[in-house]
């Protein structure tokens, strides 16, 4: 019975969601606020109507009913419980109704939040909102519904589970972070576009949807983090970012979210770059619908054409329509985005942010241009042509070390220009100790690349501590505080600014790591009980090699002593080969999987992996990987993520303010 | 000049120099596996050239020979349509790696046979949906 | 087809229905958009200009602002904040 009562709530949904839009545009026609609050009415009965048919799906899914074709695709009795509920996500038609289930909630919470203002934007705010929500609840409703039910002739006994490669915490999680991230940008979109069609004037509303991208754009970092965290922790290949077109599809959001998150402290505190930043939003909300295309319909990775379901070319529609739409409102109020005040000097604070600007879109646009160029090289010429991690990482270092220099230089600018004695007394100690670190880099032996990344992260590690100090001065000077109570108080009065820094502190941390990967070494080979081999100055010994019947796979188990060259014992490394289903008759179901072993220190991370086992002359083979400077990455993103929350934290007076 | 066509001038000239990098390293990538022509198993039967490329297909069934003394190296039969190429391979092979995976490889075609330097899998059917996310990252890359 | 459940869930969606158009029934509802929205946003633009004035000194204190572009400024924000705590005065008076 419930799966009916899933597709009725989606249906109803879709209804309800037309005849909110209708009432709505009614209102804004007449000015009659009945019609407003009967359509304001609807739009909550809409998202709550959408959490009751993800909330049935869930129920089917832990309940194992495999009379839905979604509970018996993706999940089985034997599935862990936890594992049962994240197939929410697992599939196509499951991820697409937990869009619209993280939307409706952010919509509750958005109509919640103004119930008692922006009387004139709402209507369009909610109007935005419900054509997303329309969208993707035609989606479910007629193309993949969630609550389909199984296409068999005989009772469906069991389903056919979730690859065990799946089955951890991480990547249990990953898809709804990053979800949160994702859906969350559609709100700033949708006050963007009707700040835009009722002229609102006025920085109030930036004000609102300031914290609000804020929280989104920490959902979203922390999505691709944890991707890439998964990907290094269980896919064996050693790295943490492959270029996919599934993993540009999250970042390219980010990047113009950055940018757009940048920018719009300028028009708070100077109402400059508003045609920026309505197009940065509308960016980045494109490119969010965008990147579930990307993700969803399997287009780019799949080795065949377009998939069976129409569901590649409506996204792609969606996307043409709202960027069209959102160019011509553009074009529409232009005269009136258009602000008073200008630029006045290149060296000023408000340019640093314009530049920010133009870099994080230059960023976006070569990684849009090398994710679709398959595509475009295949209907120009009719040759596919790849475009390979080397592509991406040539084209985005150097743009990737301006961004990094700019973090610097940014926070050092003066509102309006920078003076030429400011310029000295702020620039001079930076960039002064950049040189120097540079020439001892130099010395050292590296070279091009690496040394200009190390100089601009000192640089930029210089220059927020300078920031820091000002700060602290100031107060000190002002007010006679002590200088631990200024920092404290300097922080709390200005959390932002301060989060920021240290999320910029995070960010050069992660390019420290980013840099390590110049210095990757990998080898493989195979080894006899009491062989050895050696990857730079590390050595690998097979001490034993075990073999082990465990509850759902066999395993076996090697022990590699690593060694440095001076003699002394590093660690013991186990990685291991398992066979998932190794009982079942038919060897082509039985599923090898490589347990890594990583042993990881700040300065290196030593990554073995069990490749292969010649099983008669007992000889193990293994892919060995020395990756320098990995958890830089995960520290930086993790003081990242602190300096954001930081950013975050309610001051007494915000409360009142939100 | 007024500070304003100043600063609109540069963003224009900063906008150009982007876009004409981009440009520049799409033609002249520095390395050969930057941008990689994929093709069809019978374009690369039947053509002469040696330039690396891309494949796909599935693993023909039974085709799969480990080498005695180098569990590292393997030789298989891939097959698009009705068409079969010979493919060997040194390095970790993906764990998804069997009979009727679908595969893609990245070589040269020598000699009769693809000696591919880089083997990646998609889902096998049993998982299909599942491993939408995780088949792209499905990557072992190694050189040899 | 008419089982019970359905009968219970026919029920309450009518209810639903029925509670997200009863306004339209209600005769002509004033408009709080007009004046509230006021009030709402001047007492919101005067927390904002409390914040803009620490944060300009703060910048001043740093070094970030020129003096007399900080004099300006500060000057222009502390008239624009009386005029909004008289003109907030006026509308609550009323």
């Amino acid at each position: 019975m419930t799966p009916v009562l899933g597709s009725v709530s989606l249906s109803l949904a879709a209804g309800f969601g037309i005849l909110s839009i209708i009432l709505l545009s009614l209102y804004i026609r007449s000015d009659d606020y009945r019609f407003f609050l009967a359509g304001r009415r609807m739009a909550i009965i809409v998202s709550v109507l959408v959490i009751i048919a993800t909330l049935v799906l869930v129920k089917e899914l832990i309940t194992s009913n495999f009379d839905v074709d979604y509970v018996a695709h993706y999940t089985s009795i034997e599935t862990p419980t936890v594992y049962k509920f994240t197939a929410l996500w697992a599939g196509q038609s499951g991820s697409l109704l937990f869009w619209i289930f993280i939307l409706s909630i952010y919509s509750l919470i958005t109509i919640f939040q103004n119930r008692n203002r922006y009387h004139r934007m709402m209507p369009w705010v909610l109007c935005v909102i419900l054509t997303v929500q329309l969208f993707f609840l035609i989606l479910t409703n007629f193309i993949t519904n969630p609550f389909e039910p199984t296409n068999a002739d005989f009772i469906v006994a069991n389903g056919l589970g979730l690859n065990p490669l799946l089955q951890n915490l991480t990547m249990a999680i990953h898809p709804p972070v990053l979800y949160l991230g994702f859906v969350g940008f559609t709100i700033p979109f949708a006050f963007t576009v009707a700040a835009l069609l009722t002229n609102e004037k006025g920085s109030l509303w930036v004000r609102s949807i300031r914290r609000w991208s804020l929280v989104t754009w920490l959902a979203l970092s922390s999505g691709i983090m944890l991707g890439g965290w998964w990907a290094y922790q269980e896919l064996g290949w050693g790295g943490y970012w492959a270029w996919d077109p599934v993993e540009n599809a999250s970042f390219m959001p980010w990047l113009t979210g950055t940018a757009f998150l940048h920018s719009i402290i300028i028009q708070e505190k100077k109402n400059m770059l508003r045609i920026w930043n309505a197009i940065l939003i509308m960016l980045t909300f494109a490119l969010t619908i965008f990147g579930t295309f990307l993700t969803r319909s399997g287009v780019m990775s799949s080795v065949h054409s377009f998939t069976e379901s129409s569901l590649g070319p409506i996204f792609l529609a969606f996307v043409a329509i709202i960027v069209t739409v959102c160019a011509v409102l553009i074009f529409h109020v232009l005269p009136n985005l258009k602000s008073n005040k200008h630029i006045e000097s290149l060296t000023s604070r408000e340019s640093g942010f314009l530049f920010n600007n133009v870099v994080f879109v230059t960023m976006c646009f070569a990684v849009f241009w090398g994710t679709i160029f398959p595509v475009i090289s295949e209907a120009v010429r009719g040759t596919k042509i790849t475009v390979g991690p080397p592509f991406f990482n040539q084209v985005n270092v150097p743009i990737g070390l301006l961004l990094l220099m700019l973090t610097g230089v940014g926070p050092l600018l003066a509102w309006r220009r920078t003076s030429r004695s400011n310029f000295i007394k702020y620039f001079s100690i930076p960039i002064g100790l950049a040189l120097i670190a540079a020439i001892v880099f130099l010395l050292s032996g590296f070279r091009g690349y690496v040394v200009i990344s190390l100089m601009l992260s000192v640089f930029v590690v210089v220059a927020i501590v300078t920031e820091f100090k000002r700060g602290i001065q100031a107060r000190v000077n002002r007010f006679g505080e002590s200088s631990f109570v200024a920092f404290r108080t300097m922080v709390r009065k200005n959390r932002s600014r301060y989060g920021g820094y240290f999320v910029h502190l995070g960010i050069v941390l992660m390019f420290i790591g980013f840099t390590g990967q110049a210095f990757n070494l990998k080898k493989e080979f195979g080894l006899g009980i009491n062989d050895r081999e050696h990857l730079g100055n590390i050595n690998f010994e097979l001490k034993q090699l075990l073999e082990e019947e465990r509850p759902n796979h066999f395993a076996w188990i090697s022990e590699l002593l690593v060694t440095g060259n001076d003699g002394n014992s590093i660690t013991t490394l186990r990685p291991e080969k398992r066979i998932y289903f190794h009982r079942d008759s038919n060897p082509d179901r039985r599923q090898p999987h490589s347990e890594l072993d990583i042993h990881s220190t700040l300065k290196r991370d030593i990554y073995s992996v069990f490749s292969s086992i010649d099983a008669d002359n007992d000889i193990a083979f293994f892919q060995i990987m020395i990756n320098p400077l990995v958890q830089f990455v995960w520290y930086g993103g993790s003081i990242l993520v602190l300096g954001t929350l930081v950013a975050l934290w309610p001051s007494r007076r915000e409360k009142l303010l939100t | 000049m007024l500070p304003k066509n100043k600063v609109v001038i540069t963003v224009t000239g900063l906008a150009l120099v982007a876009l004409f990098w981009i440009y520049w390293v799409s033609a002249n990538p520095m390395d050969e596996k930057a941008m990689v022509k994929f093709i069809s198993v019978q374009e690369v039967l039947h053509t002469e050239n040696h330039e690396r490329v891309r494949i796909g297909g599935i693993v023909a069934d039974g085709s799969i020979a480990l080498s005695s003394t180098n569990k590292l190296e393997v030789a298989f039969t891939l097959k698009e349509g009705d068409s079969f190429l010979p493919v060997e391979f040194i390095g970790t092979r993906p764990d998804l790696f069997k009979n009727g995976a679908e595969v893609i490889v990245e070589g040269l075609y020598q000699e009769g046979s693809f000696h591919a330097d880089i083997l990646q899998t998609k889902c096998a059917s049993r998982y299909e949906g599942d491993l939408r996310d995780a088949s792209s990252y499905s990557l072992d890359e190694i050189e040899i | 087809m008419f089982s019970f459940s359905m009968l219970i869930l026919f029920f309450l969606f009518s209810l639903v229905f029925l509670y997200s158009i009863w306004p339209l029934f209600k005769g002509t509802i004033f408009n709080p958009s007009n004046s509230q929205d006021m009030q709402d946003a001047l007492e919101r633009r005067k927390s904002i200009l409390y914040r803009e004035i620490q944060y300009i000194d703060a910048e001043y204190d740093i070094g970030n602002l020129d003096k007399d572009d900080y004099n300006l400024s500060r000057i222009k924000l502390v008239q624009e904040t009386s005029d909004i705590i008289a003109e907030i005065k006026l509308i609550s008076s009323n």
